[in-house]
């Protein structure tokens, strides 16, 4: 993980230097080096995939227009995934409700199958593989609303961390946070989804 | 419950691998020994990789063409703009650079005419300050008739200054500036053969605030018009008793008085040329007045048997035609004398 951040970092840091000459090739690049990962956080984090590809323009518009003002200080990577959560972040706290579908909403057999897969999955005792779980469109559903469920700074370590890949102090410098805080919020966020999730099932 | 969140946050720290070595051997030993742990370290580590399986989400399909578009839409036009505006910026600060230079220089210029103005030395004759600020001679008051007979046996002519009328502005062309006193038992006549001749000659008579303004003609004009006003009174030169001229010198109370003058010497004097040349001239006909004074013309020519007298008398203008006599055409910008007339009679 960290060779894979630094090979980034310099990639990103020549990038950013044709850009600044004038070479708007080289903007390409950065964008398609980043679009993806920048909509999957977002869409992870705000959770509609309409507003996702909108704030990711409204991201990467940021990024250009503040590229000239982008200092060294900290890597092209972790400054245009902060500008990407505080994005994410304001736009769940405008829309203050978050998703309309509540957790008991899912039902039917279709669900209830699903449920009782996830219920096997996190016994104690199972071995199942979580990708099969990931594999079927009503255990996703179930798995993102219990995410949906959790607090939006959890959430958002919760997807740096687990989605992203990210280390702590990753998460610290994207976020802006003191190192404990990431350890607290992450052990909370797990916990959470975890009695999301049993809650859901039963 | 705190023991619990010290040990969650303990096992989510060993689970992503942000534990010191240390910390490592500890927990391990602690997944070796206690059931509870390794149970809670696997629920965590479910929890982690359901979530950790999420599969990446694409972005949409145009995307970047969006962000371009919103780019072109804003950046570009703002780095145009920014760059039109640094160009328009320093042309505007050149040319107010350019403006304030030639307002300074504009104002040092008006300035410097201002001060120049003020401290720049001024011609006696164009500056009516100087002017004023010189003090005017001694005017003795007239008593009688007999003015012209009392300044003729003065030797000092300051002492005998006649009454000094109230000079026109002197024009910078004026050289000539006298007065004549003429002394006379028709004073009517007198008056009013020299207001006619004054308007028949076009000459400019200038406005006298004295009480007596009947008798006194302050006069100014071209050198001919004095030429042909001095012929006309030639022509009455009999009707007067006495004729004194007092001529300006240019100093401050001084005049030459030319007693017994007549009005061909008064012609004589004022053709000259400048004023030295009009003060010798007057001086010259002051000596021969006042040596030939005694002697009356007629025994002057009686003295002369035989020998022609040139008197030079001024011809006068004669009519050649029908047609009216052209006056002397009237400048009245030119003023090339002062010359006030002063009639003393008894009424």
């Amino acid at each position: 993980m960290q060779p894979q951040t630094a090979h980034i970092n310099i990639s990103d840091e020549v990038l950013i230097e044709q850009w600044q000459r004038g070479d708007s090739a080289a903007l390409e690049r950065l964008i398609t080096k980043y679009k993806d990962r920048i909509y999957s956080t977002i869409l992870r984090i705000c959770a509609n995939r309409d507003s996702a590809a909108e704030l990711t323009q409204d991201v990467f518009v940021k990024v250009i227009e503040n590229t000239k003002r982008f200092q060294a200080k900290s890597s092209f990577y972790t400054w245009c995934f902060r500008i990407a959560v505080n994005v994410a972040l304001n736009y769940c706290r405008r829309q203050n409700v978050r998703r309309a579908v509540s957790l008991e909403a899912r039902t039917g057999p279709d669900y209830d199958q699903a449920k009782a897969a996830l219920r096997n999955y996190l016994a104690d005792d199972s071995t199942a593989d979580p990708a099969e779980i990931v594999q079927s469109k009503e255990q996703l559903e179930l798995l993102l609303d219990a995410i949906d469920e959790l607090d939006n700074d959890q959430r958002a370590v919760l997807v740096l961390r687990d989605i992203q890949n990210m280390n702590y102090a990753q998460i610290a410098a994207v976020l802006e946070i003191e190192l404990g805080t990431v350890r607290s919020r992450l052990s909370r966020a797990r916990a959470n989804l975890r009695q999301k999730l049993q809650r859901l099932l039963q | 419950m705190i023991e619990k969140e010290r040990l969650d946050k303990l096992l989510n720290a060993y689970m992503d691998g942000e534990l010191d070595q240390r910390r490592q051997t500890e927990v391990k030993r602690l997944l070796k020994h206690d059931e509870y742990v390794s149970n809670r370290l696997r629920q965590l580590e479910k929890c982690r990789q359901l979530v950790a399986t999420l599969p990446l989400e694409e972005a949409p399909v145009g995307i970047i063409e969006d962000i371009k578009q919103r780019i072109e839409n804003q950046a570009r036009p703002a780095i145009v703009y920014q760059q039109y505006d640094r160009v328009e910026g320093a042309k505007y600060l050149m040319v107010r650079k350019l403006l304030s230079v030639a307002a300074m220089v504009a104002l040092a210029a008006v300035l410097g005419g201002v001060v120049y103005t003020i401290v720049a030395p001024n011609s006696g004759s164009q500056s009516p300050i100087i002017a004023q600020s010189q003090p005017e001679p001694q005017l003795p008051v007239e008593t009688d008739t007999t003015v012209a007979a009392v300044t003729t046996d003065k030797t000092e002519p300051v002492e005998t200054a006649p009454v000094k009328p109230v000079e026109p502005a002197k024009p910078q062309q004026q050289i000539f500036t006298a007065t004549l006193e003429l002394g006379t038992v028709n004073e009517r006549q007198v008056n009013a053969f020299l207001q006619r001749a004054i308007a028949d000659n076009r000459l400019v008579q200038l406005q006298l605030p004295v009480v007596q303004q009947d008798r006194i003609y302050a006069i100014t004009g071209s050198s001919e018009g004095l030429s042909i006003l001095l012929a006309d009174l030639a022509g009455i030169w009999n009707q007067f008793n006495s004729a004194s001229l007092y001529v300006e010198t240019g100093l401050i109370g001084q005049k030459v008085i030319v007693s017994n003058v007549t009005a061909q010497q008064i012609d004589k004097i004022a053709v000259q040329q400048n004023t030295d040349s009009i003060v010798a001239a007057a001086k010259d006909f002051a000596a021969l007045n006042r040596i030939s004074r005694p002697l009356a013309t007629e025994q002057l020519v009686a003295a002369m048997p035989g020998e022609q007298i040139y008197l030079m008398p001024i011809p006068k203008p004669a009519l050649t035609s029908n047609r009216t006599e052209p006056k002397p055409t009237s400048d009245y910008t030119t003023q090339e004398f002062s010359f006030t007339i002063v009639i003393s009679g008894a009424d």
